[in-house]
């Protein structure tokens, strides 16, 4: 991050090579089409190589810095679309049409990643699965999600700390305690 | 309830819908000013991010369309010649001799200098006391036309003042940038459009220093991060 901090472009086409599959994936499951998949993750590439000064190791991979930067964009541009759009476009995303071919150890390792916390959200009761997808991949704020469900905010606020707590238990990173 | 509008039970809510970026806008001030003073709402959010940082990567692997890399590899190979453009007079300068300081700001931007005609107005400082002294701007012709105005300086506080600037466009504006050599230039909040008869003035909005080179560039409207474009006007403060 140095170098691309020094205005680096080879730098940067290392990082570009490293995460682009997790980032245009990400995208693709948010945004539901692979045109608009490519504008956010080309948006928050060049965001990444225009603020890489602002990337703090302390606080989180690069990788997670990243796809935080993609998820961002990829709420901006939801929030910008319809509701019929998006709720459309959570529900049938198609994501076998580009899946990638597993072609290096690390790219095996990390679908298989994904199918690890695909199986924790599918043991989560499905209406607390159902809010936490609506709210992460779909962009929706807990009052739009709450009229969507047909459930009071407050309990869908319940069921998206209660619905993380257990993913984060089930992938193992330990108990969440309740403050 | 705290000092914020967030009391602690009503922070520990809403963890969960933070964590997943779905809190309304207006609820964000007070349930970070309640984070930012309550330990166990801070370390759930950070336990429940753990969580979210997981989903993204629940997302079925896709290969990104090599048509995609060539893009955004243009676009920053473009922005690199840019920066490397802006860095090298400064960082080429030779501070004891003016005719050579003038020299090497007829080298820049490098890329667009041999298509450009770049007036160099006559560089003299004007001194009206030890710490107050005015600096006339360098305008690329191409981008500016007949532009001019100057840097006023006056204990480490710089005005930019300019006028018969061209208005920068549907969609764009004037971004002041502050470079010190060997180093990027540093983005500035100072944003602007010239009135209808070309004038404009702007505070710059950070402290500006004998050694630093004051810089304004065309940019997409809120600006950037990094110039987007050579500079058309500069002002070598040293």
């Amino acid at each position: 991050m140095q170098l691309i901090r020094g205005g680096d472009a080879r730098a940067f086409e290392v990082v570009y090579d490293r995460h682009a599959q997790a980032a245009f994936s990400l995208a693709y499951r948010m945004m539901g089409t692979r045109n608009a998949a490519e504008d956010v993750t080309q948006e928050a590439f060049l965001s990444l190589w225009r603020s890489g000064g602002r990337y703090d190791r302390a606080r989180g991979s690069l990788r997670n810095w990243m796809l935080g930067i993609v998820h961002n964009r990829a709420i901006d541009a939801l929030r910008r679309a319809t509701v019929h759009d998006r709720r459309r476009a959570t529900e049938e995303a198609d994501p076998e049409r580009l899946e990638a071919s597993e072609q290096t150890p690390v790219e095996a390792a990390r679908r298989e990643e994904s199918t690890v916390v695909r199986a924790a959200m599918e043991a989560l009761p499905a209406d607390q699965c159902r809010v936490i997808e609506l709210a992460y991949f779909g962009g929706f704020s807990q009052s739009q999600i709450a009229a969507m469900v047909d459930a009071p905010v407050g309990t869908v606020k319940g069921r998206m700390r209660l619905g993380l707590a257990k993913l984060r238990d089930e992938l193992g990173h330990g108990k969440v305690a309740a403050p | 309830m705290s000092r914020t509008g967030f009391d602690h039970e009503r922070c520990a809510g809403a963890t969960g819908s933070y964590a997943l970026g779905a809190l309304p806008e207006e609820e964000l001030p007070d349930f970070e000013a309640h984070l930012a003073e309550c330990h166990a709402c801070r370390d759930e959010v950070a336990a429940l991010r753990t969580a979210t940082d997981a989903l993204s990567a629940s997302a079925p692997r896709m290969e990104p369309p090599r048509e995609l890399k060539g893009r955004i590899m243009a676009e920053v190979q473009r922005e690199a010649a840019v920066l490397a453009a802006a860095a090298a007079p400064l960082d080429e300068r030779q501070p004891k001799s003016r005719a050579r300081r003038r020299a090497s700001w007829l080298r820049w931007p490098a890329a667009a200098a041999a298509a450009t005609a770049i007036a160099v107005a006559a560089l003299v400082v004007s001194l009206s006391g030890p710490r107050e002294h005015t600096v006339p701007l360098v305008v690329d012709r191409a981008q500016a036309g007949a532009a001019h105005g100057e840097v006023r300086m006056r204990d480490g506080s710089a005005m930019l003042v300019v006028d018969e600037l061209p208005q920068p466009g549907r969609g764009r504006i004037y971004q002041v940038w502050v470079k010190r050599p060997g180093r990027p230039p540093r983005p500035t909040n100072a944003l602007f459009v010239p009135a209808r008869d070309g004038s404009a003035s702007t505070g710059v909005p950070v402290k500006v220093d004998e050694h630093d080179a004051v810089l304004v560039t065309s940019e997409p409207a809120g600006g950037s991060r990094a110039p987007t474009r050579v500079p058309l006007l500069a002002a070598d403060m040293s």
